[in-house]
């Protein structure tokens, strides 16, 4: 800032410094074993910079395994995830922001829904086995993309409404209300100017919620087996009965990694507009 | 006859009718039985301070606020629960409401788009009401690289372009700069009369509403004060309200004891007397009030300064204020002020006493109580 001493400046750098550490070793230190071979693994004291680089982990991960087997599975279930709770959300957000409801119950619905998110995932996850596992016109979703896309789909649905009803209050209600007046329906407004108005904030929850899924772990480890196993199941199945595949493990995690870094990158623009907010202005 | 669900659409200049129309928001009364006609082709000027119930009314005629109670036609269509996209309504807003996503072109084209023109007849009105409202050269930008006045033909042309049957105005110039307000609010006026088609305009700026109106509606607190044109509401306002809202400066309005002295009837401020000639002195003896008391009413441009054995009345220089064409005068009477409008060099020093006359035909008189007139 302006006026600073020499000091003050070192200060403000060296906190950023180990704050960045602090997220980045780990990173740095599954990268660094990704690489290492068995022998160099087990190394004491360990190798802060791998000595012999090899790339047998991905090798065994990619073409023994297999591995992007997981990885289309994934951004399957992450696409229907995003998309099915963006879409349902983004309606439910905006008819919850535009039209009041008797007795505040505009509140209560709200409030409801956040309730899903405050009971453990873990607590539904046997009720929906058991429905899932039923057999419906001799279809199961145990095991299927759709099903756990859906699951996922539903958490995140709060998360969706509560970020949307932000983005949708800060349109001006003006601007809708022309639209009315120039003749338009209400989903004809919905469509032509809330959304393309609040189109920043609509991407950057697209991306959340696709992270979020791409991510999750317990609802997948339980509701998938074989068929549409997620990435993150994956990786924990280098932990073998026999042993522990470590390097595989590592090199799983940065395979994983890398396609939501390069999303949240490629969308980083859209992503800070919509997580700022209030870009809108007449 | 169309029923009351039909869409009104015909693209003809409609005749608007309130009638007896009430809005409340939970126990606060917004507007309370308001009975107003709009003849076709007419400019209806909706006066009053905020919170006086004009936006309301206009946004009920819109569709945007449901109606509590009563009736309001478009033309021989009863309106009350038709969607605003069914009213055949063009709307002008005070933040003029321009699509922030959309160019110049596209917010002038959606009102087309929604009724499915083709796209040649889509080009055509577009660029017919650009040269109307002169921004031809702007199709291409988007609302936040235009300046005020511009959003605001903008905002224009957007409603005219699909030939409504009402325009209805919600502050269209208060945004602008003052200049750019005047120079507007003319090409307005122009507007509506060569587009001929039923206006209601709401402002709580009344040198707007004389300019615009060929009839003003005056609100307050949710009620209808008084419509008439607006210098027959300027020359006989109905009540101390109106009276006090219209004109720059506003009327003076004194409360006054009416006496008499040595055989003349006067008015008593304080201890300063009004001398009462004339027809004003008639019109004295027919107010009747127990506590004698009437509110007397006299407009600054009514005031005519001067000494002389004629004078009405008199009273010290309270502030004088410079408006370069001319000099406001105003004169403490007991702690109740009277303004006079005076020529630029008009003498005056604050502290010395001034007498003025008026005509008595001029004076207008409000009861104490209720406000009305009571000549």
């Amino acid at each position: 800032m302006v006026g600073d001493t020499a000091w003050q400046k070192v200060g403000r750098y060296a906190l950023v410094a180990f704050v960045a550490m602090l997220i980045l070793l780990p990173v740095y230190w599954m990268v660094n074993m990704s690489f290492k071979d068995k022998a160099e693994f087990v190394a004491r004291p360990p190798t802060i910079v791998v000595q012999n680089p090899t790339t047998e982990n991905y090798f065994d991960l990619l073409v023994t395994q297999r591995f992007y087997k997981y990885g289309i599975n994934s951004l399957i279930v992450a696409l229907i995830a995003a998309s099915l709770s963006v879409a349902v959300g983004t309606l439910a957000a905006y008819a919850l922001s535009r039209y009041r409801l008797p007795r505040n119950f505009n509140y209560h619905l709200l409030f409801t829904m956040l309730t899903i998110r405050m009971f453990p995932p873990i607590v539904t996850i046997i009720p929906i086995f058991v429905i899932f596992n039923q057999s419906l016109f001799g279809f199961k979703l145990l095991d299927t993309h759709i099903g756990l896309g859906l699951v996922e789909a539903f958490m995140e649905l709060p998360f969706v409404i509560w970020m949307m009803i932000g983005f949708f209050r800060d349109i001006p209600r003006d601007m809708e209300e022309a639209g009315l007046m120039d003749g338009d329906s209400r989903f004809g407004v919905l469509r032509k100017i809330a959304i393309p108005l609040a189109a920043p904030g609509l991407a950057a929850t697209f991306i959340l919620v696709f992270i979020a899924s791409w991510n999750e772990f317990l609802l997948a480890l339980i509701l998938t087996q074989t068929k549409a196993q997620t990435l993150p199941i994956a990786v924990a199945g280098q932990i073998t009965q026999y042993d522990i595949k470590y390097g595989n493990m590592m090199a799983a995690g940065v395979i994983t990694t890398i396609p939501v870094l390069v999303l949240a990158l490629l969308a980083q623009r859209h992503l800070t507009r919509g997580l700022s907010a209030g870009g809108v202005t007449g | 006859m169309m029923t009351s669900r039909t869409s009104r659409s015909d693209g003809h200049s409609a005749p608007v009718s309130f009638e007896k129309v009430s809005k409340r928001f939970g126990n606060v009364v917004a507007v309370e039985s308001l009975d107003l006609d709009v003849p076709n082709g007419e400019m209806l000027v909706l006066l009053g301070p905020s919170g006086c119930g004009k936006t309301t009314s206009l946004r009920m005629l819109a569709g945007l606020e449901s109606i509590s109670d009563g009736t309001i036609r478009i033309g021989d269509t009863v309106v009350n629960n038709l969607p605003p996209r069914a009213r055949d309504i063009a709307m002008v807003f005070q933040s003029y409401a321009l699509y922030a996503h959309l160019s110049v072109y596209e917010n002038l084209a959606y009102p087309l788009r929604v009724r499915k023109l083709s796209k040649a007849d889509i080009e055509a009105r577009v660029q017919e009401v650009a040269q109307v409202v002169q921004i031809s050269e702007l199709l291409e930008r988007k609302p936040r690289a235009l300046s005020g006045g511009q959003r605001q033909r903008v905002a224009l042309g957007r409603a005219i372009i699909r030939r409504p049957s009402v325009f209805l105005m919600d502050e269209p110039l208060s945004n602008l700069d003052a200049k750019l307000r005047l120079h507007t609010r003319g090409e307005l006026k122009r507007f509506q009369r060569e587009l001929a088609t039923t206006t209601i305009y709401v402002t709580h700026d009344q040198a707007e509403a004389m300019t615009l109106a060929d009839r003003v509606a005056i609100m307050n607190g949710g009620l209808l004060q008084q419509v008439g044109p607006p210098k027959s509401v300027y020359a006989r306002p109905g009540n101390a309200f109106v009276a006090g809202f219209l004109g720059s400066p506003p009327m003076n309005l004194l409360v006054t004891t009416i006496s008499s002295r040595e055989g003349e009837p006067v008015l008593l401020v304080g201890d300063h007397a009004i001398q009462a000639r004339g027809s004003l002195a008639d019109r004295l003896q027919r107010v009747i009030n127990s506590e004698g008391k009437v509110q007397f009413g006299l407009r600054p441009e009514d005031v005519q300064l001067g000494q002389g054995a004629d004078a009405a009345a008199s009273g010290e220089v309270f502030v004088v204020e410079d408006l370069g064409n001319e000099r406001l005068i105003t004169l403490d009477l007991g702690r109740q002020f009277v303004v006079a409008r005076a020529p630029a060099d008009y003498p005056a020093e604050m502290g010395q006493t001034l007498s003025f006359t008026f005509n008595p035909d001029r004076a207008h008189l409000f009861d104490v109580v209720t406000g009305l007139r009571v000549d």
